[in-house]
């Protein structure tokens, strides 16, 4: 038995982020489902460390720091030509508004929103964006309902929502679809920044309707439905993986 | 590192609560206008003047501000 409308046989996935969390379990996950996958970011020995978990060979790493010109053309010309673009890489920020500062707000910003936007342009300019491709971004439920001591990293999320949204409208003339996810709290390093006690945290949890967070594959799996040809009718959209905390 | 310090950058942590109520003895969670939110900003306001962020596992325990002051200074000493 064959069919798999799922599958990413064929295809080249460019993953940003791809040494951790999300962006790991992904990488894994399109590697077992047939794709090659080009995973990029800034730490080569991190990113090794996922290449050595990926099924299937052709794989490549490329480091690169994407707020960095050179970088993202000289990225941009060794990536080959992608069938999905996987932008991940993020960081969080947990301040009330009261002890924000320019220079963390501005590093969220960069590397949640601004580095997404000039990797996408670098890759469109360097035709490397094949027709029928599939952008997913990683953002967050906080874009629609931020946390408190979540403005920024809110802030910078709902821009990059926002921004896919232009994706789709843009590049669809050549059937490029563009979509995002919006996970809630995933067991990674990343969640609550250590400012949250053991006891608050387990509270939280009871806010999900599953009483638990995510684990990183279950959000790389809708990843994976927004790569694959079975959302080929699937653009502009947010699909949101939350276990059921937005409606409780 | 001063007590009487730390408590005035406490009490500036409270908006509504004059800043006489907060004493060393304080027992700031039985404050009326104590939330989740105020116990967030404190722990900013630490990371902010003493360089790291107190493990709010640790300041679940502290029910005094002087408590919150001693385990700081213990950090800060440590």
């Amino acid at each position: 038995m064959s069919y798999n409308p799922f599958t990413l046989s064929g295809k080249r996935i460019l993953i940003t982020g791809a040494s951790s969390g999300i962006g790991r379990a992904t990488a894994i996950e399109c590697a077992k489902l047939g794709a090659t996958c080009v995973l990029c970011g800034r730490n080569e020995e991190r990113l090794r460390e996922t290449m050595s978990q990926l099924e299937g060979s052709g794989h490549v790493c490329i480091v690169a720091d994407f707020l960095n010109t050179e970088d993202l053309h000289s990225m941009a010309s060794q990536c080959g030509q992608l069938d999905g673009i996987v932008c991940n890489a993020g960081i969080n920020l947990m301040a009330p508004i009261y002890f924000l500062k320019e220079t963390e707000v501005n590093q969220v910003f960069q590397t949640n929103t601004f580095a997404p936007m000039y990797l996408l342009q670098a890759l469109l300019k360097a035709r490397k964006v094949n027709a029928k491709a599939s952008l997913v971004f990683t953002s967050s439920i906080d874009a629609a309902n931020p946390d408190v001591s979540s403005s920024a990293y809110a802030a910078s999320k709902a821009a990059l929502t926002s921004f896919m949204r232009s994706c789709a409208k843009e590049l669809a003339p050549r059937q490029i679809r563009a979509n995002a996810v919006h996970p809630g709290l995933v067991e990674t390093g990343m969640k609550h920044n250590g400012m949250v006690s053991d006891e608050d945290l387990e509270k939280n949890k009871e806010l999900y309707l599953l009483k638990r967070y995510a684990q990183p594959e279950e959000i790389a799996w809708a990843i994976i439905y927004l790569l694959s040809n079975a959302a080929s009718f699937v653009t502009g959209s947010v699909l949101t993986i939350d276990g059921g905390i937005s409606i409780n | 590192m001063e007590l009487e310090k730390f408590v005035e950058q406490f009490a500036g942590q409270f908006f509504d609560t004059p800043a006489e109520m907060i004493k060393p003895e304080t027992e700031f969670r039985q404050l009326e206008e104590w939330s989740s939110m105020t116990g967030l900003c404190i722990l900013s306001m630490i990371k902010d003047e003493y360089g790291f962020f107190l493990d709010p596992n640790v300041f679940k325990q502290c029910a005094t501000v002087e408590q919150v002051f001693n385990v700081v200074v213990e950090r800060m000493n440590g």
